[in-house]
């Protein structure tokens, strides 16, 4: 049985539809009527506010017999944990995961579209609802700075974080004048790994690594471009400089400040499930023979 | 109403009729972009992200006697995006205010975010002179023909006594049932006219339909087929986040003993270290997950 509350079975959670969750019983509880039968024929529509809808169904239902269930799911966490090599590099993986540790869960966290928003929604885990904000269903690079100043303005007593590539980063990054103008003291952390890297990973995974219009050579000097602004920056080059960084950019309260980290320019996001792919298709790392072209839309 | 196809509210036989409007009398004489800035300052508006422009200036104008503060950004881009943050964060509405033409074009990746990931949102765009319409004036574009696809329901403003109502329907439907967000397109005759029209507490729309507690026959329904599962799977979205169902899925999870998995925008409607959250599902999730 899934139950969605709230979710509209997009393409990149079901993957291959025709073999998504097969023989499975589906509830679909959701305030927007247009929704139920979509992607998905539910065996149960609920329409309403999912709030009210949790609460009504609380009373109605009682404990499952869900023992052996559980028990496999901890199993599978101990058979495929998330995990990176600490050896090779500076990692974004490795950057996130410190982030997450140092405080970064009590932040609000903004992210861009690609690799490292991936990878902060794996190593930053949210506690606290309207804390997580990223650009899901329209992938808008751009999205991650600006969002951190809106959150930040209606917010001021909070720690914002802004998770972006080096990508996404140019092409809002005017918007650096209007942080410093308010002082507003948003956090921006850039992933830097000089690519396109989301699309570099599906070039070298299906398209038999020819790299075509990724490699982002022409970056500017991100902790000089901060300067330019008034803005405090930090260059993070090696693991051993994660954590004081980290730490300087969290106690940081004069305004905005950047941190710029030079991770590994080629690194792959995993798990990853090819897209139009089943889920049992998962691909846990890198894998060593040749991979089909994804059927799925993107 | 116009409104995209998907997004279209199916009319509610039973549907209550909203209270008739309760008409607010307007004190002194205003311009339309004064009593469009009223109307925020009622709305609870704080911040209004903006860039200035000829045909928005009556609405520039009148904003310096408000005490809603703008923020001038450097690009319309950058301006709807930080709305979207705002409204995010806290589930209020982001305002935005841009001129017409180019400023009005640069908002529609920011509206097309908002959409998609059903964040409360109002687009304030400047028009050319409503008699101009139409004739390539300067710095015009058919803005609500533009943006159709990307909101959930758009006005042009022919009549500054519209301005009132408008704004309110705007802000309930930004706000209410799925979120998204609304365009009033604003001609700069309109806005410099007078508004004589009061100020309205509550909308008419008969044909706009929210969903509010559930109906008890699909409920019963599904308590029937959970008691029957023995391998059931709590799959949460951006929906919870927005309707902060998250204490109460935690209930039900902790009591039918369920494991949760997220979604990329589901993330913190749950805490993702709740021993029984199983974190993100999908094309990146954990593989425990999926």
């Amino acid at each position: 049985m899934i139950m969605a509350i709230g979710a509209r079975w997009d393409d990149r959670i079901t993957g291959k539809l025709s073999e998504f969750c097969v023989g499975a019983t589906k509830i679909h509880v959701d305030i927007d009527v247009a929704e139920f039968g979509k992607i998905v024929n539910p065996d149960v529509s609920i329409a309403a506010d999912a709030k009210l809808a949790i609460e009504d169904l609380l009373p109605l239902v009682d404990k499952l017999d869900t023992g052996d269930w559980l028990k496999q799911i901890a199993d599978w966490r101990k058979q495929f944990p998330l995990k990176y090599q600490k050896r090779g590099g500076l990692k974004a993986q490795h950057v996130l995961d410190r982030l997450d540790d140092l405080g970064g869960r009590d932040c609000i966290l903004t992210t861009d579209v690609g690799q490292h928003q991936m990878w902060a929604a794996q190593f930053c885990l949210t506690t606290k609802n309207r804390h997580w904000l990223s650009s899901g269903g329209a992938g808008t690079m751009g999205y991650g700075f600006p969002a951190a100043i809106g959150a930040q303005f209606a917010n001021p007593n909070k720690k914002v974080w802004c998770i972006v590539g080096d990508g996404g980063f140019q092409m809002t990054m005017a918007e650096l004048a209007t942080a410093a103008l308010h002082k507003l003291p948003v956090k921006i952390l850039i992933i830097n790994n000089s690519y396109l890297g989301m699309v570099r990973q599906w070039q070298e995974l299906f398209f038999e690594n020819r790299l075509s219009g990724v490699d982002l050579e022409g970056n500017p000097d991100f902790v000089k471009l901060a300067g330019a602004y008034g803005i405090k920056g930090w260059r993070i080059k090696r693991p051993n400089e994660v954590d004081r960084v980290l730490k300087a950019a969290m106690e940081w309260n004069d305004g905005p400040c950047l941190v710029e980290a030079e991770v590994i320019k080629e690194d792959n996001v995993f798990p990853m499930i090819p897209a139009g792919a089943a889920l049992r298709d998962m691909i846990i790392e890198r894998p060593k023979q040749k991979m089909a072209k994804p059927e799925g839309s993107t | 109403m116009p409104s995209s196809p998907a997004r279209r509210p199916i009319p509610s036989p039973s549907a209550p009729s909203p209270a008739p409007a309760k008409p607010v009398p307007v004190t002194k004489a205003q311009t339309g972009a004064e009593a469009l800035i009223r109307c925020l300052e009622r709305e609870g508006v704080e911040y209004v992200f903006g860039l200035s422009g000829g045909a928005a200036m009556p609405i520039f104008d009148a904003l310096v006697d408000s005490k809603i503060k703008l923020i001038l950004v450097r690009h319309e881009q950058g301006a709807t995006h930080m709305a979207d943050g705002y409204a995010r964060s806290t589930g209020k509405p982001g305002v935005v205010l841009v001129t017409s033409g180019p400023g009005a074009t640069n908002t529609v990746t920011g509206m097309l975010t908002a959409l998609m990931d059903s964040c409360p949102m109002i687009v304030l765009t400047g028009q050319t002179i409503s008699p101009m319409l139409g004739k390539d004036a300067f710095q015009e574009a058919d803005v609500t023909g533009i943006t159709y696809p990307v909101v959930k329901h758009s006005y042009l403003v022919k009549n500054p006594n519209d301005i009132p109502r408008v704004t309110r329907e705007a802000f309930y439907l930004a706000t209410s049932g799925r979120p998204g967000p609304v365009l009033i397109d604003l001609p700069k005759d309109v806005t410099s006219a007078q508004c004589t029209a009061p100020f309205v507490e509550t909308v008419e729309m008969p044909g706009y339909h929210v969903p509010g507690r559930p109906d008890p026959e699909p409920l019963k329904k599904a308590a029937t087929l959970i008691a029957k599962s023995r391998k059931p799977v709590l799959y949460v979205g951006h929906g919870a986040v927005i309707s902060g169902a998250g204490p109460a899925i935690i209930k039900l999870a902790e009591k039918l003993q369920a494991p949760i998995v997220n979604t990329l925008l589901g993330k913190g409607a749950c805490p993702e270290d709740h021993p029984l959250h199983q974190g993100m599902l999908g094309m990146h999730g954990t593989a425990y997950a999926n």
